[in-house]
């Protein structure tokens, strides 16, 4: 499994990615390159909380992603990743689908390396991953 | 609304929708039957409950959407405290429904005109629903037509949709008329709901209300 300075140097390499936050599922920031991380991370947890109240109302299964539209074009993508969640900025020219792809792609390769490797998530605790 | 939810409803991929005031609940919908109305109510207020977290990091928040791996729900704010809450297939074009979207707001001008004959020929959405028509002639076009000017420049795009509810509320309760215009008032004072927009509206009406002789 990738320490936490490995994996943000593979997310901002996937197409489409201007910025990135990493936090664990109670809001703590592992990993950043944005502003106001802090903040984003709470509302990433909120974001989970409630896509996951509506999973159980509505009886849907698991959300892929959820996206925050906005005029400006740099929509926020969130990814829940096991126990963490993964926030991206979007570059404003890659459509959102195309960002949504290469981020689902690479969270898809790092849980199928971390099973073949038969390590779980957090063998590195300081890392946080 | 209900025609509003139509025309979205007609976009492929979509499966329906509501329109969705925390104060009110459920004001409209076109989904189908297996969505019950609190599963529906319940459903939104999460969504609004993560809309409103959103705005907090991003004031600029146009819309959430939420992809599942066989639903996508998206949620967007279309006048104060009232948000549009849709249902679509994994396949749905985000892009073409945002801009469906767009267009359908601001041609509700088109929305209400389509809705007034069925609203004339009486089949069977009440007395109130002729009033719509109210706006487009008559004694008390010119008022209504500066009235909902008024309210569009405090609440934004819905304001015709909200106006043509309103109006058809009014006209369902007693008979309109100039005198009675601070009836369809304090209407439109409930749908604002946010106490200083109220006064907002209320000071911009005000001498429409004088010069129709509705209050003194």
């Amino acid at each position: 499994m990738a320490t936490k300075e490995q994996f943000a140097e593979q997310i901002a390499r996937v197409p489409g990615v201007k910025n990135y936050l990493l936090a664990r599922g109670d809001g703590r920031v592992l990993v950043h390159n944005l502003s106001g991380a802090e903040r984003l991370a709470s509302m990433m947890v909120i974001g989970g909380l409630c896509s996951e109240r509506i999973r159980a109302l509505s009886g849907l299964n698991c959300l892929r992603y959820l996206v925050l539209g906005r005029t400006g074009q740099e929509n926020f993508l969130v990814f829940p990743l096991e126990k963490y969640l993964l926030g991206v900025v979007q570059h404003p020219e890659v459509p959102p689908g195309e960002v949504a792809q290469g981020v689902s792609a690479f969270i898809e390769q790092l849980l199928r390396s971390r099973n073949s490797n038969g390590g779980a998530p957090g063998s590195r605790k300081e890392e946080g991953l | 609304m209900n025609e509003l939810l139509a025309e979205i409803k007609a976009i492929p991929g979509v499966i329906g929708g509501g329109v969705f005031s925390p104060e009110r609940g459920l004001l409209a919908n076109n989904l189908p039957s297996v969505f019950k109305k609190e599963r529906v109510e319940n459903i939104a207020r999460s969504l609004i409950k993560l809309h409103t977290a959103g705005t907090y990091s991003y004031p600029d928040l146009l819309d959430v959407t939420l992809y599942y791996e066989e639903s996508v729900l998206q949620i967007r704010e279309v006048g104060k405290k009232l948000y549009l809450v849709l249902v679509g297939d994994p396949a749905l074009n985000t892009s073409l429904l945002s801009l469906s979207i767009n267009l359908a707001l601001e041609e509700s001008k088109g929305l209400d005109a389509a809705a007034a004959p069925a609203a004339e020929a009486g089949k069977g959405r009440g007395a109130g629903a002729g009033a719509r028509a109210l706006i487009d002639r008559g004694p008390l076009a010119e008022p209504l037509g500066r009235m909902q000017q008024a309210l569009a420049k405090v609440i934004g795009p819905m304001a015709k949709i909200i106006f043509g509810d309103a109006l058809e509320e009014w006209g369902g309760e007693e008979e309109p008329s100039l005198q009675g215009l601070s009836r369809l008032l304090t209407l439109l004072n409930r749908e604002i709901g946010d106490p200083e927009k109220v006064r907002d509206f209320r000071d911009r009406v005000a001498p429409i209300l004088k010069g129709a002789g509705a209050i003194q």
